[in-house]
C-alpha cells in the first residue's frame, strides 16, 4: 500500500532487548509487553531485559531457529479462517478438502527476508525457509503456503488443506525442523 | 517530700505488685506525682555520683543536701531539690508509676549543665570516678568492684525503653547493672533485693546538654521508587529532640520525633524537601534536598511466544513478556514513525459509492478499553483480487504502525462477506485513535464493516455525516460500523466519526 511500517523500539518509555538487540514493540501495558524477537538473534539462551524509567528487569529466553505456535481464541480454538474467510468454530467447521488459513508465529527465517520491525510486504510473499508441516488429529495435512501475512509484523500465515477425517473437533498442530507447536482445536465436517 | 518518700513510693509499688491492694498503688501514685510536680526544667539534678557509695543503707545518706555529700555533685548541694525529684521520678517510673513523655522530657531538662560543669562536650567519667576514662567507670565497695560498661551515649530517642530484666543483685550483694537511654539521658539502675518483697532501686541518671542548635546534614538528592518502601533517617548533630520536614511526596511521612522519613511513594515526581531539627538550644537552619520518585521498578514473571504460550521463541516471532510495572499507562500501542504516502490514490476503491482514500479512523469512545476481535466486511469487487483489511494505531497524521491485518481474495461479482478475525486480540484503549484501512488492489470495495468489541462493551458505530450511511452489516451485539463519510487522507481524525451504539 505504499506505507512504510516500522515498529518502534521505544514505546511508553519502555525498551526491551533480546540479547544485544533491541526488540520492536507492539504493545506495552503495566503487566505485558508484546514484541518481536529480532531476526538477528541467534539460537540459544539469551538475556531479555526490560528497561523502564523505573529500572530494569531481566530474564532469559530460549531461542530456537523455529518455534511454531498457533494463535488461539476462546477455549483453545485455533485462529483459523475457513475457505470462506469465516472464523472456524464448533458451529462453523471447515469442510474436508477445503483450504483453511491458520495464523501463528515462530516460523523462523523467511525468503525473501523481511527486516526486523518491518511489516511483511503485501506485494510479494515471504515464505518460511524451514518447511512447515501440519496435522489434524494426527493426520498429515497438506500445507500449500507458509509465510508471513502481508502488512503485519511477524505474523505467520499457513494455508492448509483439510485432510480426510471424520467430522469432529480435532487438535491441529504445526511442525517445523522437529519442533512441534501447541495443539489448539479446529472443527471439521464432511 | 524527700527521697525517703520516694523510697516509700517504690515500696508501695512493690507491695501493690505483690498484694494487688489498690491502696498501695494509690499511695505510690500519690508519691510519684508529688515528685513529678517538683521537676523544674533547667534545675540542677545530680544523682549519686560518688563511686565509693555502697549499695544499701548508705545510699540513703545521699538525702543530706550538703556539699561533698553523697548524692550531690561535688560541691553542689541539692538545695533546689531537683536531685531528689529526678531520682524519685525515675524510681517511680521503674516501680510502675506511669509518667507521660512530657514528664520524662522534663526530667531530662531538669538535669542541667551544672551536672557537666559546663563542659562541652561532657566528660562523663569525670563525674563518675574521676578516672577520666570516658564511657567506663567502676563502682563497688571494698574491692568488690565491677565494671559497668558505659555504652556510647545513644542517639536521641523518645522511646522509653524498659528497664532491663536482668537487673539483680549477686550473692555478695554487689549489684549488677544495665543501662538504657531516653531523651538525651542515660541512666543506670541498680536493684537490690531484700527478702522476697522489697526491692530498692538506685538510679544513676545522666543527661547531656546540647552543645548548640542542631545542624542538619542533607544529601544532595535521594531516589525512591513508586510502590517500593523507602526510608531515610535525617542526620543532625547535637541530639535533636524533634524534626520538621515539608515537601514530602505522596506516600511518605516523617516521624517528627526521630526524623525518620518512611513510607511507600505512590506517584513518580521530583520534589524539594526541606528539613530542620530542634533541641533545647533551638532550631537548626532549614536544609533542602531533592527527592526523586522514580516509576515503579519493573519485574518479569514469564516470557512466551505470543501464540500458544510456547516457551521457545524463534527469530522474527511475536512474543509476550509478562511482569509488573512496565508502564504507568493502561495500555499503549505503538505509535512510532508516521506513515508515509498516506495518499492511497487509485489503489483504493469506493465504499458504497464514497471514495475511500485510505480507510477510516475512529476513536474508541467508550469509558473503558475493549478487545479487538474482528469484524466482517461485505465487499464487492469489480476485478477479482485481494482485499486487505488492516488495523492501525494513529500516527497523528494518518494510519501509523499496523496492529494487525488480513488479506483475502475476493472473486468478481459478489458481494462476498469477509470475516476479519483478529489473531492478536489487541486491546484498544478508550479515547485513543485508531484506523481501519480497507484496500483493494483493483476495482471497488463496498458495503459494510463491523467490528466486535468484547462482551462487556456495547460497542461503537460510525455516524453518518452525510445522511446516507452505507452500513449494512450489523452485529448481533454491540458493534461499530463504518459510516459513509468521505474521508480524505489529509482529513484530521474526528471523534464524531463514531458514536456509542
Amino acid at each position: 500500500m505504499g506505507i512504510k511500517r516500522l515498529l518502534p523500539t521505544l514505546l511508553s518509555g519502555v525498551t526491551l532487548s533480546v540479547g544485544s538487540r533491541s526488540a520492536p514493540l507492539l504493545y506495552v501495558s503495566s503487566s505485558q509487553i508484546n514484541f518481536q524477537v529480532p531476526y538477528e538473534v541467534s539460537p540459544g539462551t539469551v538475556d531479555v531485559t526490560v528497561t523502564t524509567p523505573g529500572g530494569t528487569a531481566k530474564t532469559t529466553a530460549t531461542v530456537t531457529a523455529v518455534a511454531p505456535a498457533i494463535f488461539t481464541y476462546g477455549n483453545n480454538w485455533a485462529v483459523v479462517q475457513n475457505q470462506d474467510y469465516t472464523l472456524n468454530a464448533a458451529a462453523n467447521p471447515a469442510r474436508v478438502g477445503s483450504y483453511i488459513t491458520l495464523y501463528g508465529t515462530g516460523g523462523g527465517a523467511v525468503a525473501p527476508p523481511v527486516a526486523t520491525a518491518n511489516a511483511a510486504p503485501v506485494s510479494t510473499t515471504s515464505q518460511t525457509i524451514a518447511k512447515i508441516s501440519a496435522s489434524i488429529n494426527g493426520v498429515a495435512a497438506q500445507v500449500s503456503f507458509a509465510g508471513l501475512t502481508g502488512g503485519a509484523v511477524g505474523l505467520l500465515q499457513v494455508t492448509i488443506q483439510i485432510p480426510a477425517v471424520p467430522s469432529g473437533n480435532y487438535a491441529i498442530t504445526l511442525q517445523s525442523a522437529g519442533v512441534t507447536s501447541n495443539s489448539p482445536t479446529i472443527a471439521v465436517t464432511q | 517530700m524527700d527521697q525517703r518518700s520516694g523510697w516509700l513510693g517504690v515500696i508501695a509499688s512493690e507491695l501493690y505488685i505483690a498484694t494487688g491492694k489498690s491502696s498501695y498503688l494509690s499511695l505510690a501514685t500519690t508519691i510519684g506525682n508529688a515528685f513529678k510536680a517538683r521537676l523544674q526544667p533547667n534545675k540542677t539534678g545530680w544523682i549519686w555520683d560518688n563511686g565509693t557509695i555502697p549499695i544499701g543503707s548508705q545510699k540513703l545518706s545521699s538525702l543530706n543536701p550538703s556539699p561533698n555529700d553523697v548524692g550531690n555533685q561535688e560541691g553542689v548541694p541539692d538545695t533546689n531539690g531537683a536531685n531528689a525529684a529526678v531520682s524519685m521520678v525515675v524510681l517511680e517510673h521503674e516501680a510502675g508509676i506511669v509518667f507521660s513523655l512530657s514528664d520524662v522530657q522534663r526530667t531530662a531538662s531538669t538535669l542541667s549543665d551544672i551536672m557537666w560543669n559546663n563542659a562541652s562536650p561532657p566528660v562523663v567519667s569525670n563525674y563518675i570516678d574521676g578516672s577520666n576514662q570516658p564511657f567506663t567507670f567502676q563502682y563497688g565497695p571494698g574491692g568488690n568492684s565491677f565494671v559497668w560498661g558505659w555504652s556510647l551515649l545513644a542517639p536521641y530517642s523518645q522511646t522509653v525503653q524498659s528497664f532491663m530484666s536482668d537487673l539483680a543483685i549477686d550473692a555478695d550483694e554487689n549489684p549488677k547493672t544495665n543501662e538504657t537511654t531516653y531523651v538525651n539521658s542515660l541512666y543506670y539502675s541498680l536493684i537490690a533485693i531484700f527478702g522476697n518483697l522489697v526491692r530498692f532501686n538506685m538510679v544513676f541518671l545522666y543527661s547531656i546538654s546540647p552543645a548548640g542548635v542542631p545542624v542538619v546534614a542533607a544529601p544532595s538528592s535521594l531516589v525512591a521508587y513508586v510502590g517500593s518502601p523507602f526510608s531515610y533517617q535525617i542526620s543532625a548533630t547535637n541530639s535533636p529532640m524533634s524534626y520538621a520536614v515539608s515537601g514530602l511526596p505522596a506516600g511518605l511521612t516523617v516521624n517528627t520525633s526521630t526524623g525518620l522519613i518512611s513510607g511507600t511513594p505512590t506517584t513518580p515526581q521530583t520534589v524539594t524537601v526541606t528539613a530542620s531539627a530542634t533541641n533545647s538550644a533551638g532550631t537548626s537552619s532549614q536544609v533542602a534536598f531533592t527527592l526523586i520518585v522514580n516509576p515503579a521498578i519493573p519485574s518479569v514473571s514469564a516470557i512466551v511466544s505470543a501464540a500458544g504460550n510456547q516457551s521457545a521463541l524463534a527469530p522474527g516471532a511475536l512474543a509476550t513478556i509478562y511482569g509488573a510495572n512496565f508502564t504507568a499507562a493502561s495500555a499503549v500501542f505503538n505509535n512510532g514513525p508516521s506513515t508515509q504516502n498516506t495518499n492511497a490514490g487509485s489503489n483504493f476503491g469506493t465504499v458504497s459509492g464514497h471514495k475511500v482514500a485510505i480507510g477510516f479512523n475512529f476513536v474508541v469512545p467508550t469509558a473503558s478499553d475493549f478487545v479487538f476481535i474482528g469484524g466482517t466486511l461485505t465487499a464487492s469487487v469489480s476485478i477479482p483480487g485481494p482485499v486487505t483489511i488492516a488495523l492501525y494505531a494513529d500516527s497523528g497524521s494518518g494510519p501509523g504502525i499496523p496492529i494487525e491485518s488480513m488479506t483475502a481474495n475476493v472473486t468478481a461479482g459478489g458481494p462476498a462477506t469477509i470475516s476479519f478475525n483478529s489473531a492478536l486480540f489487541p486491546i484498544l484503549s478508550a479515547g485513543i485513535q485508531y484506523w481501519l484501512v480497507v484496500s483493494a488492489s483493483s476495482g471497488s470495495v463496498s458495503q459494510g464493516l463491523w467490528l466486535v468489541p468484547d462482551a462487556s462493551d456495547l460497542g461503537v458505530k460510525a455516524v453518518s455525516q452525510d445522511g446516507a450511511p452505507w452500513v449494512t452489516a450489523t452485529g448481533t451485539r454491540g458493534a461499530f460500523a463504518i459510516n459513509g463519510y468521505q474521508k480524505a487522507a489529509a482529513d484530521a481524525p474526528e471523534r464524531g466519526d463514531v458514536e456509542r451504539w
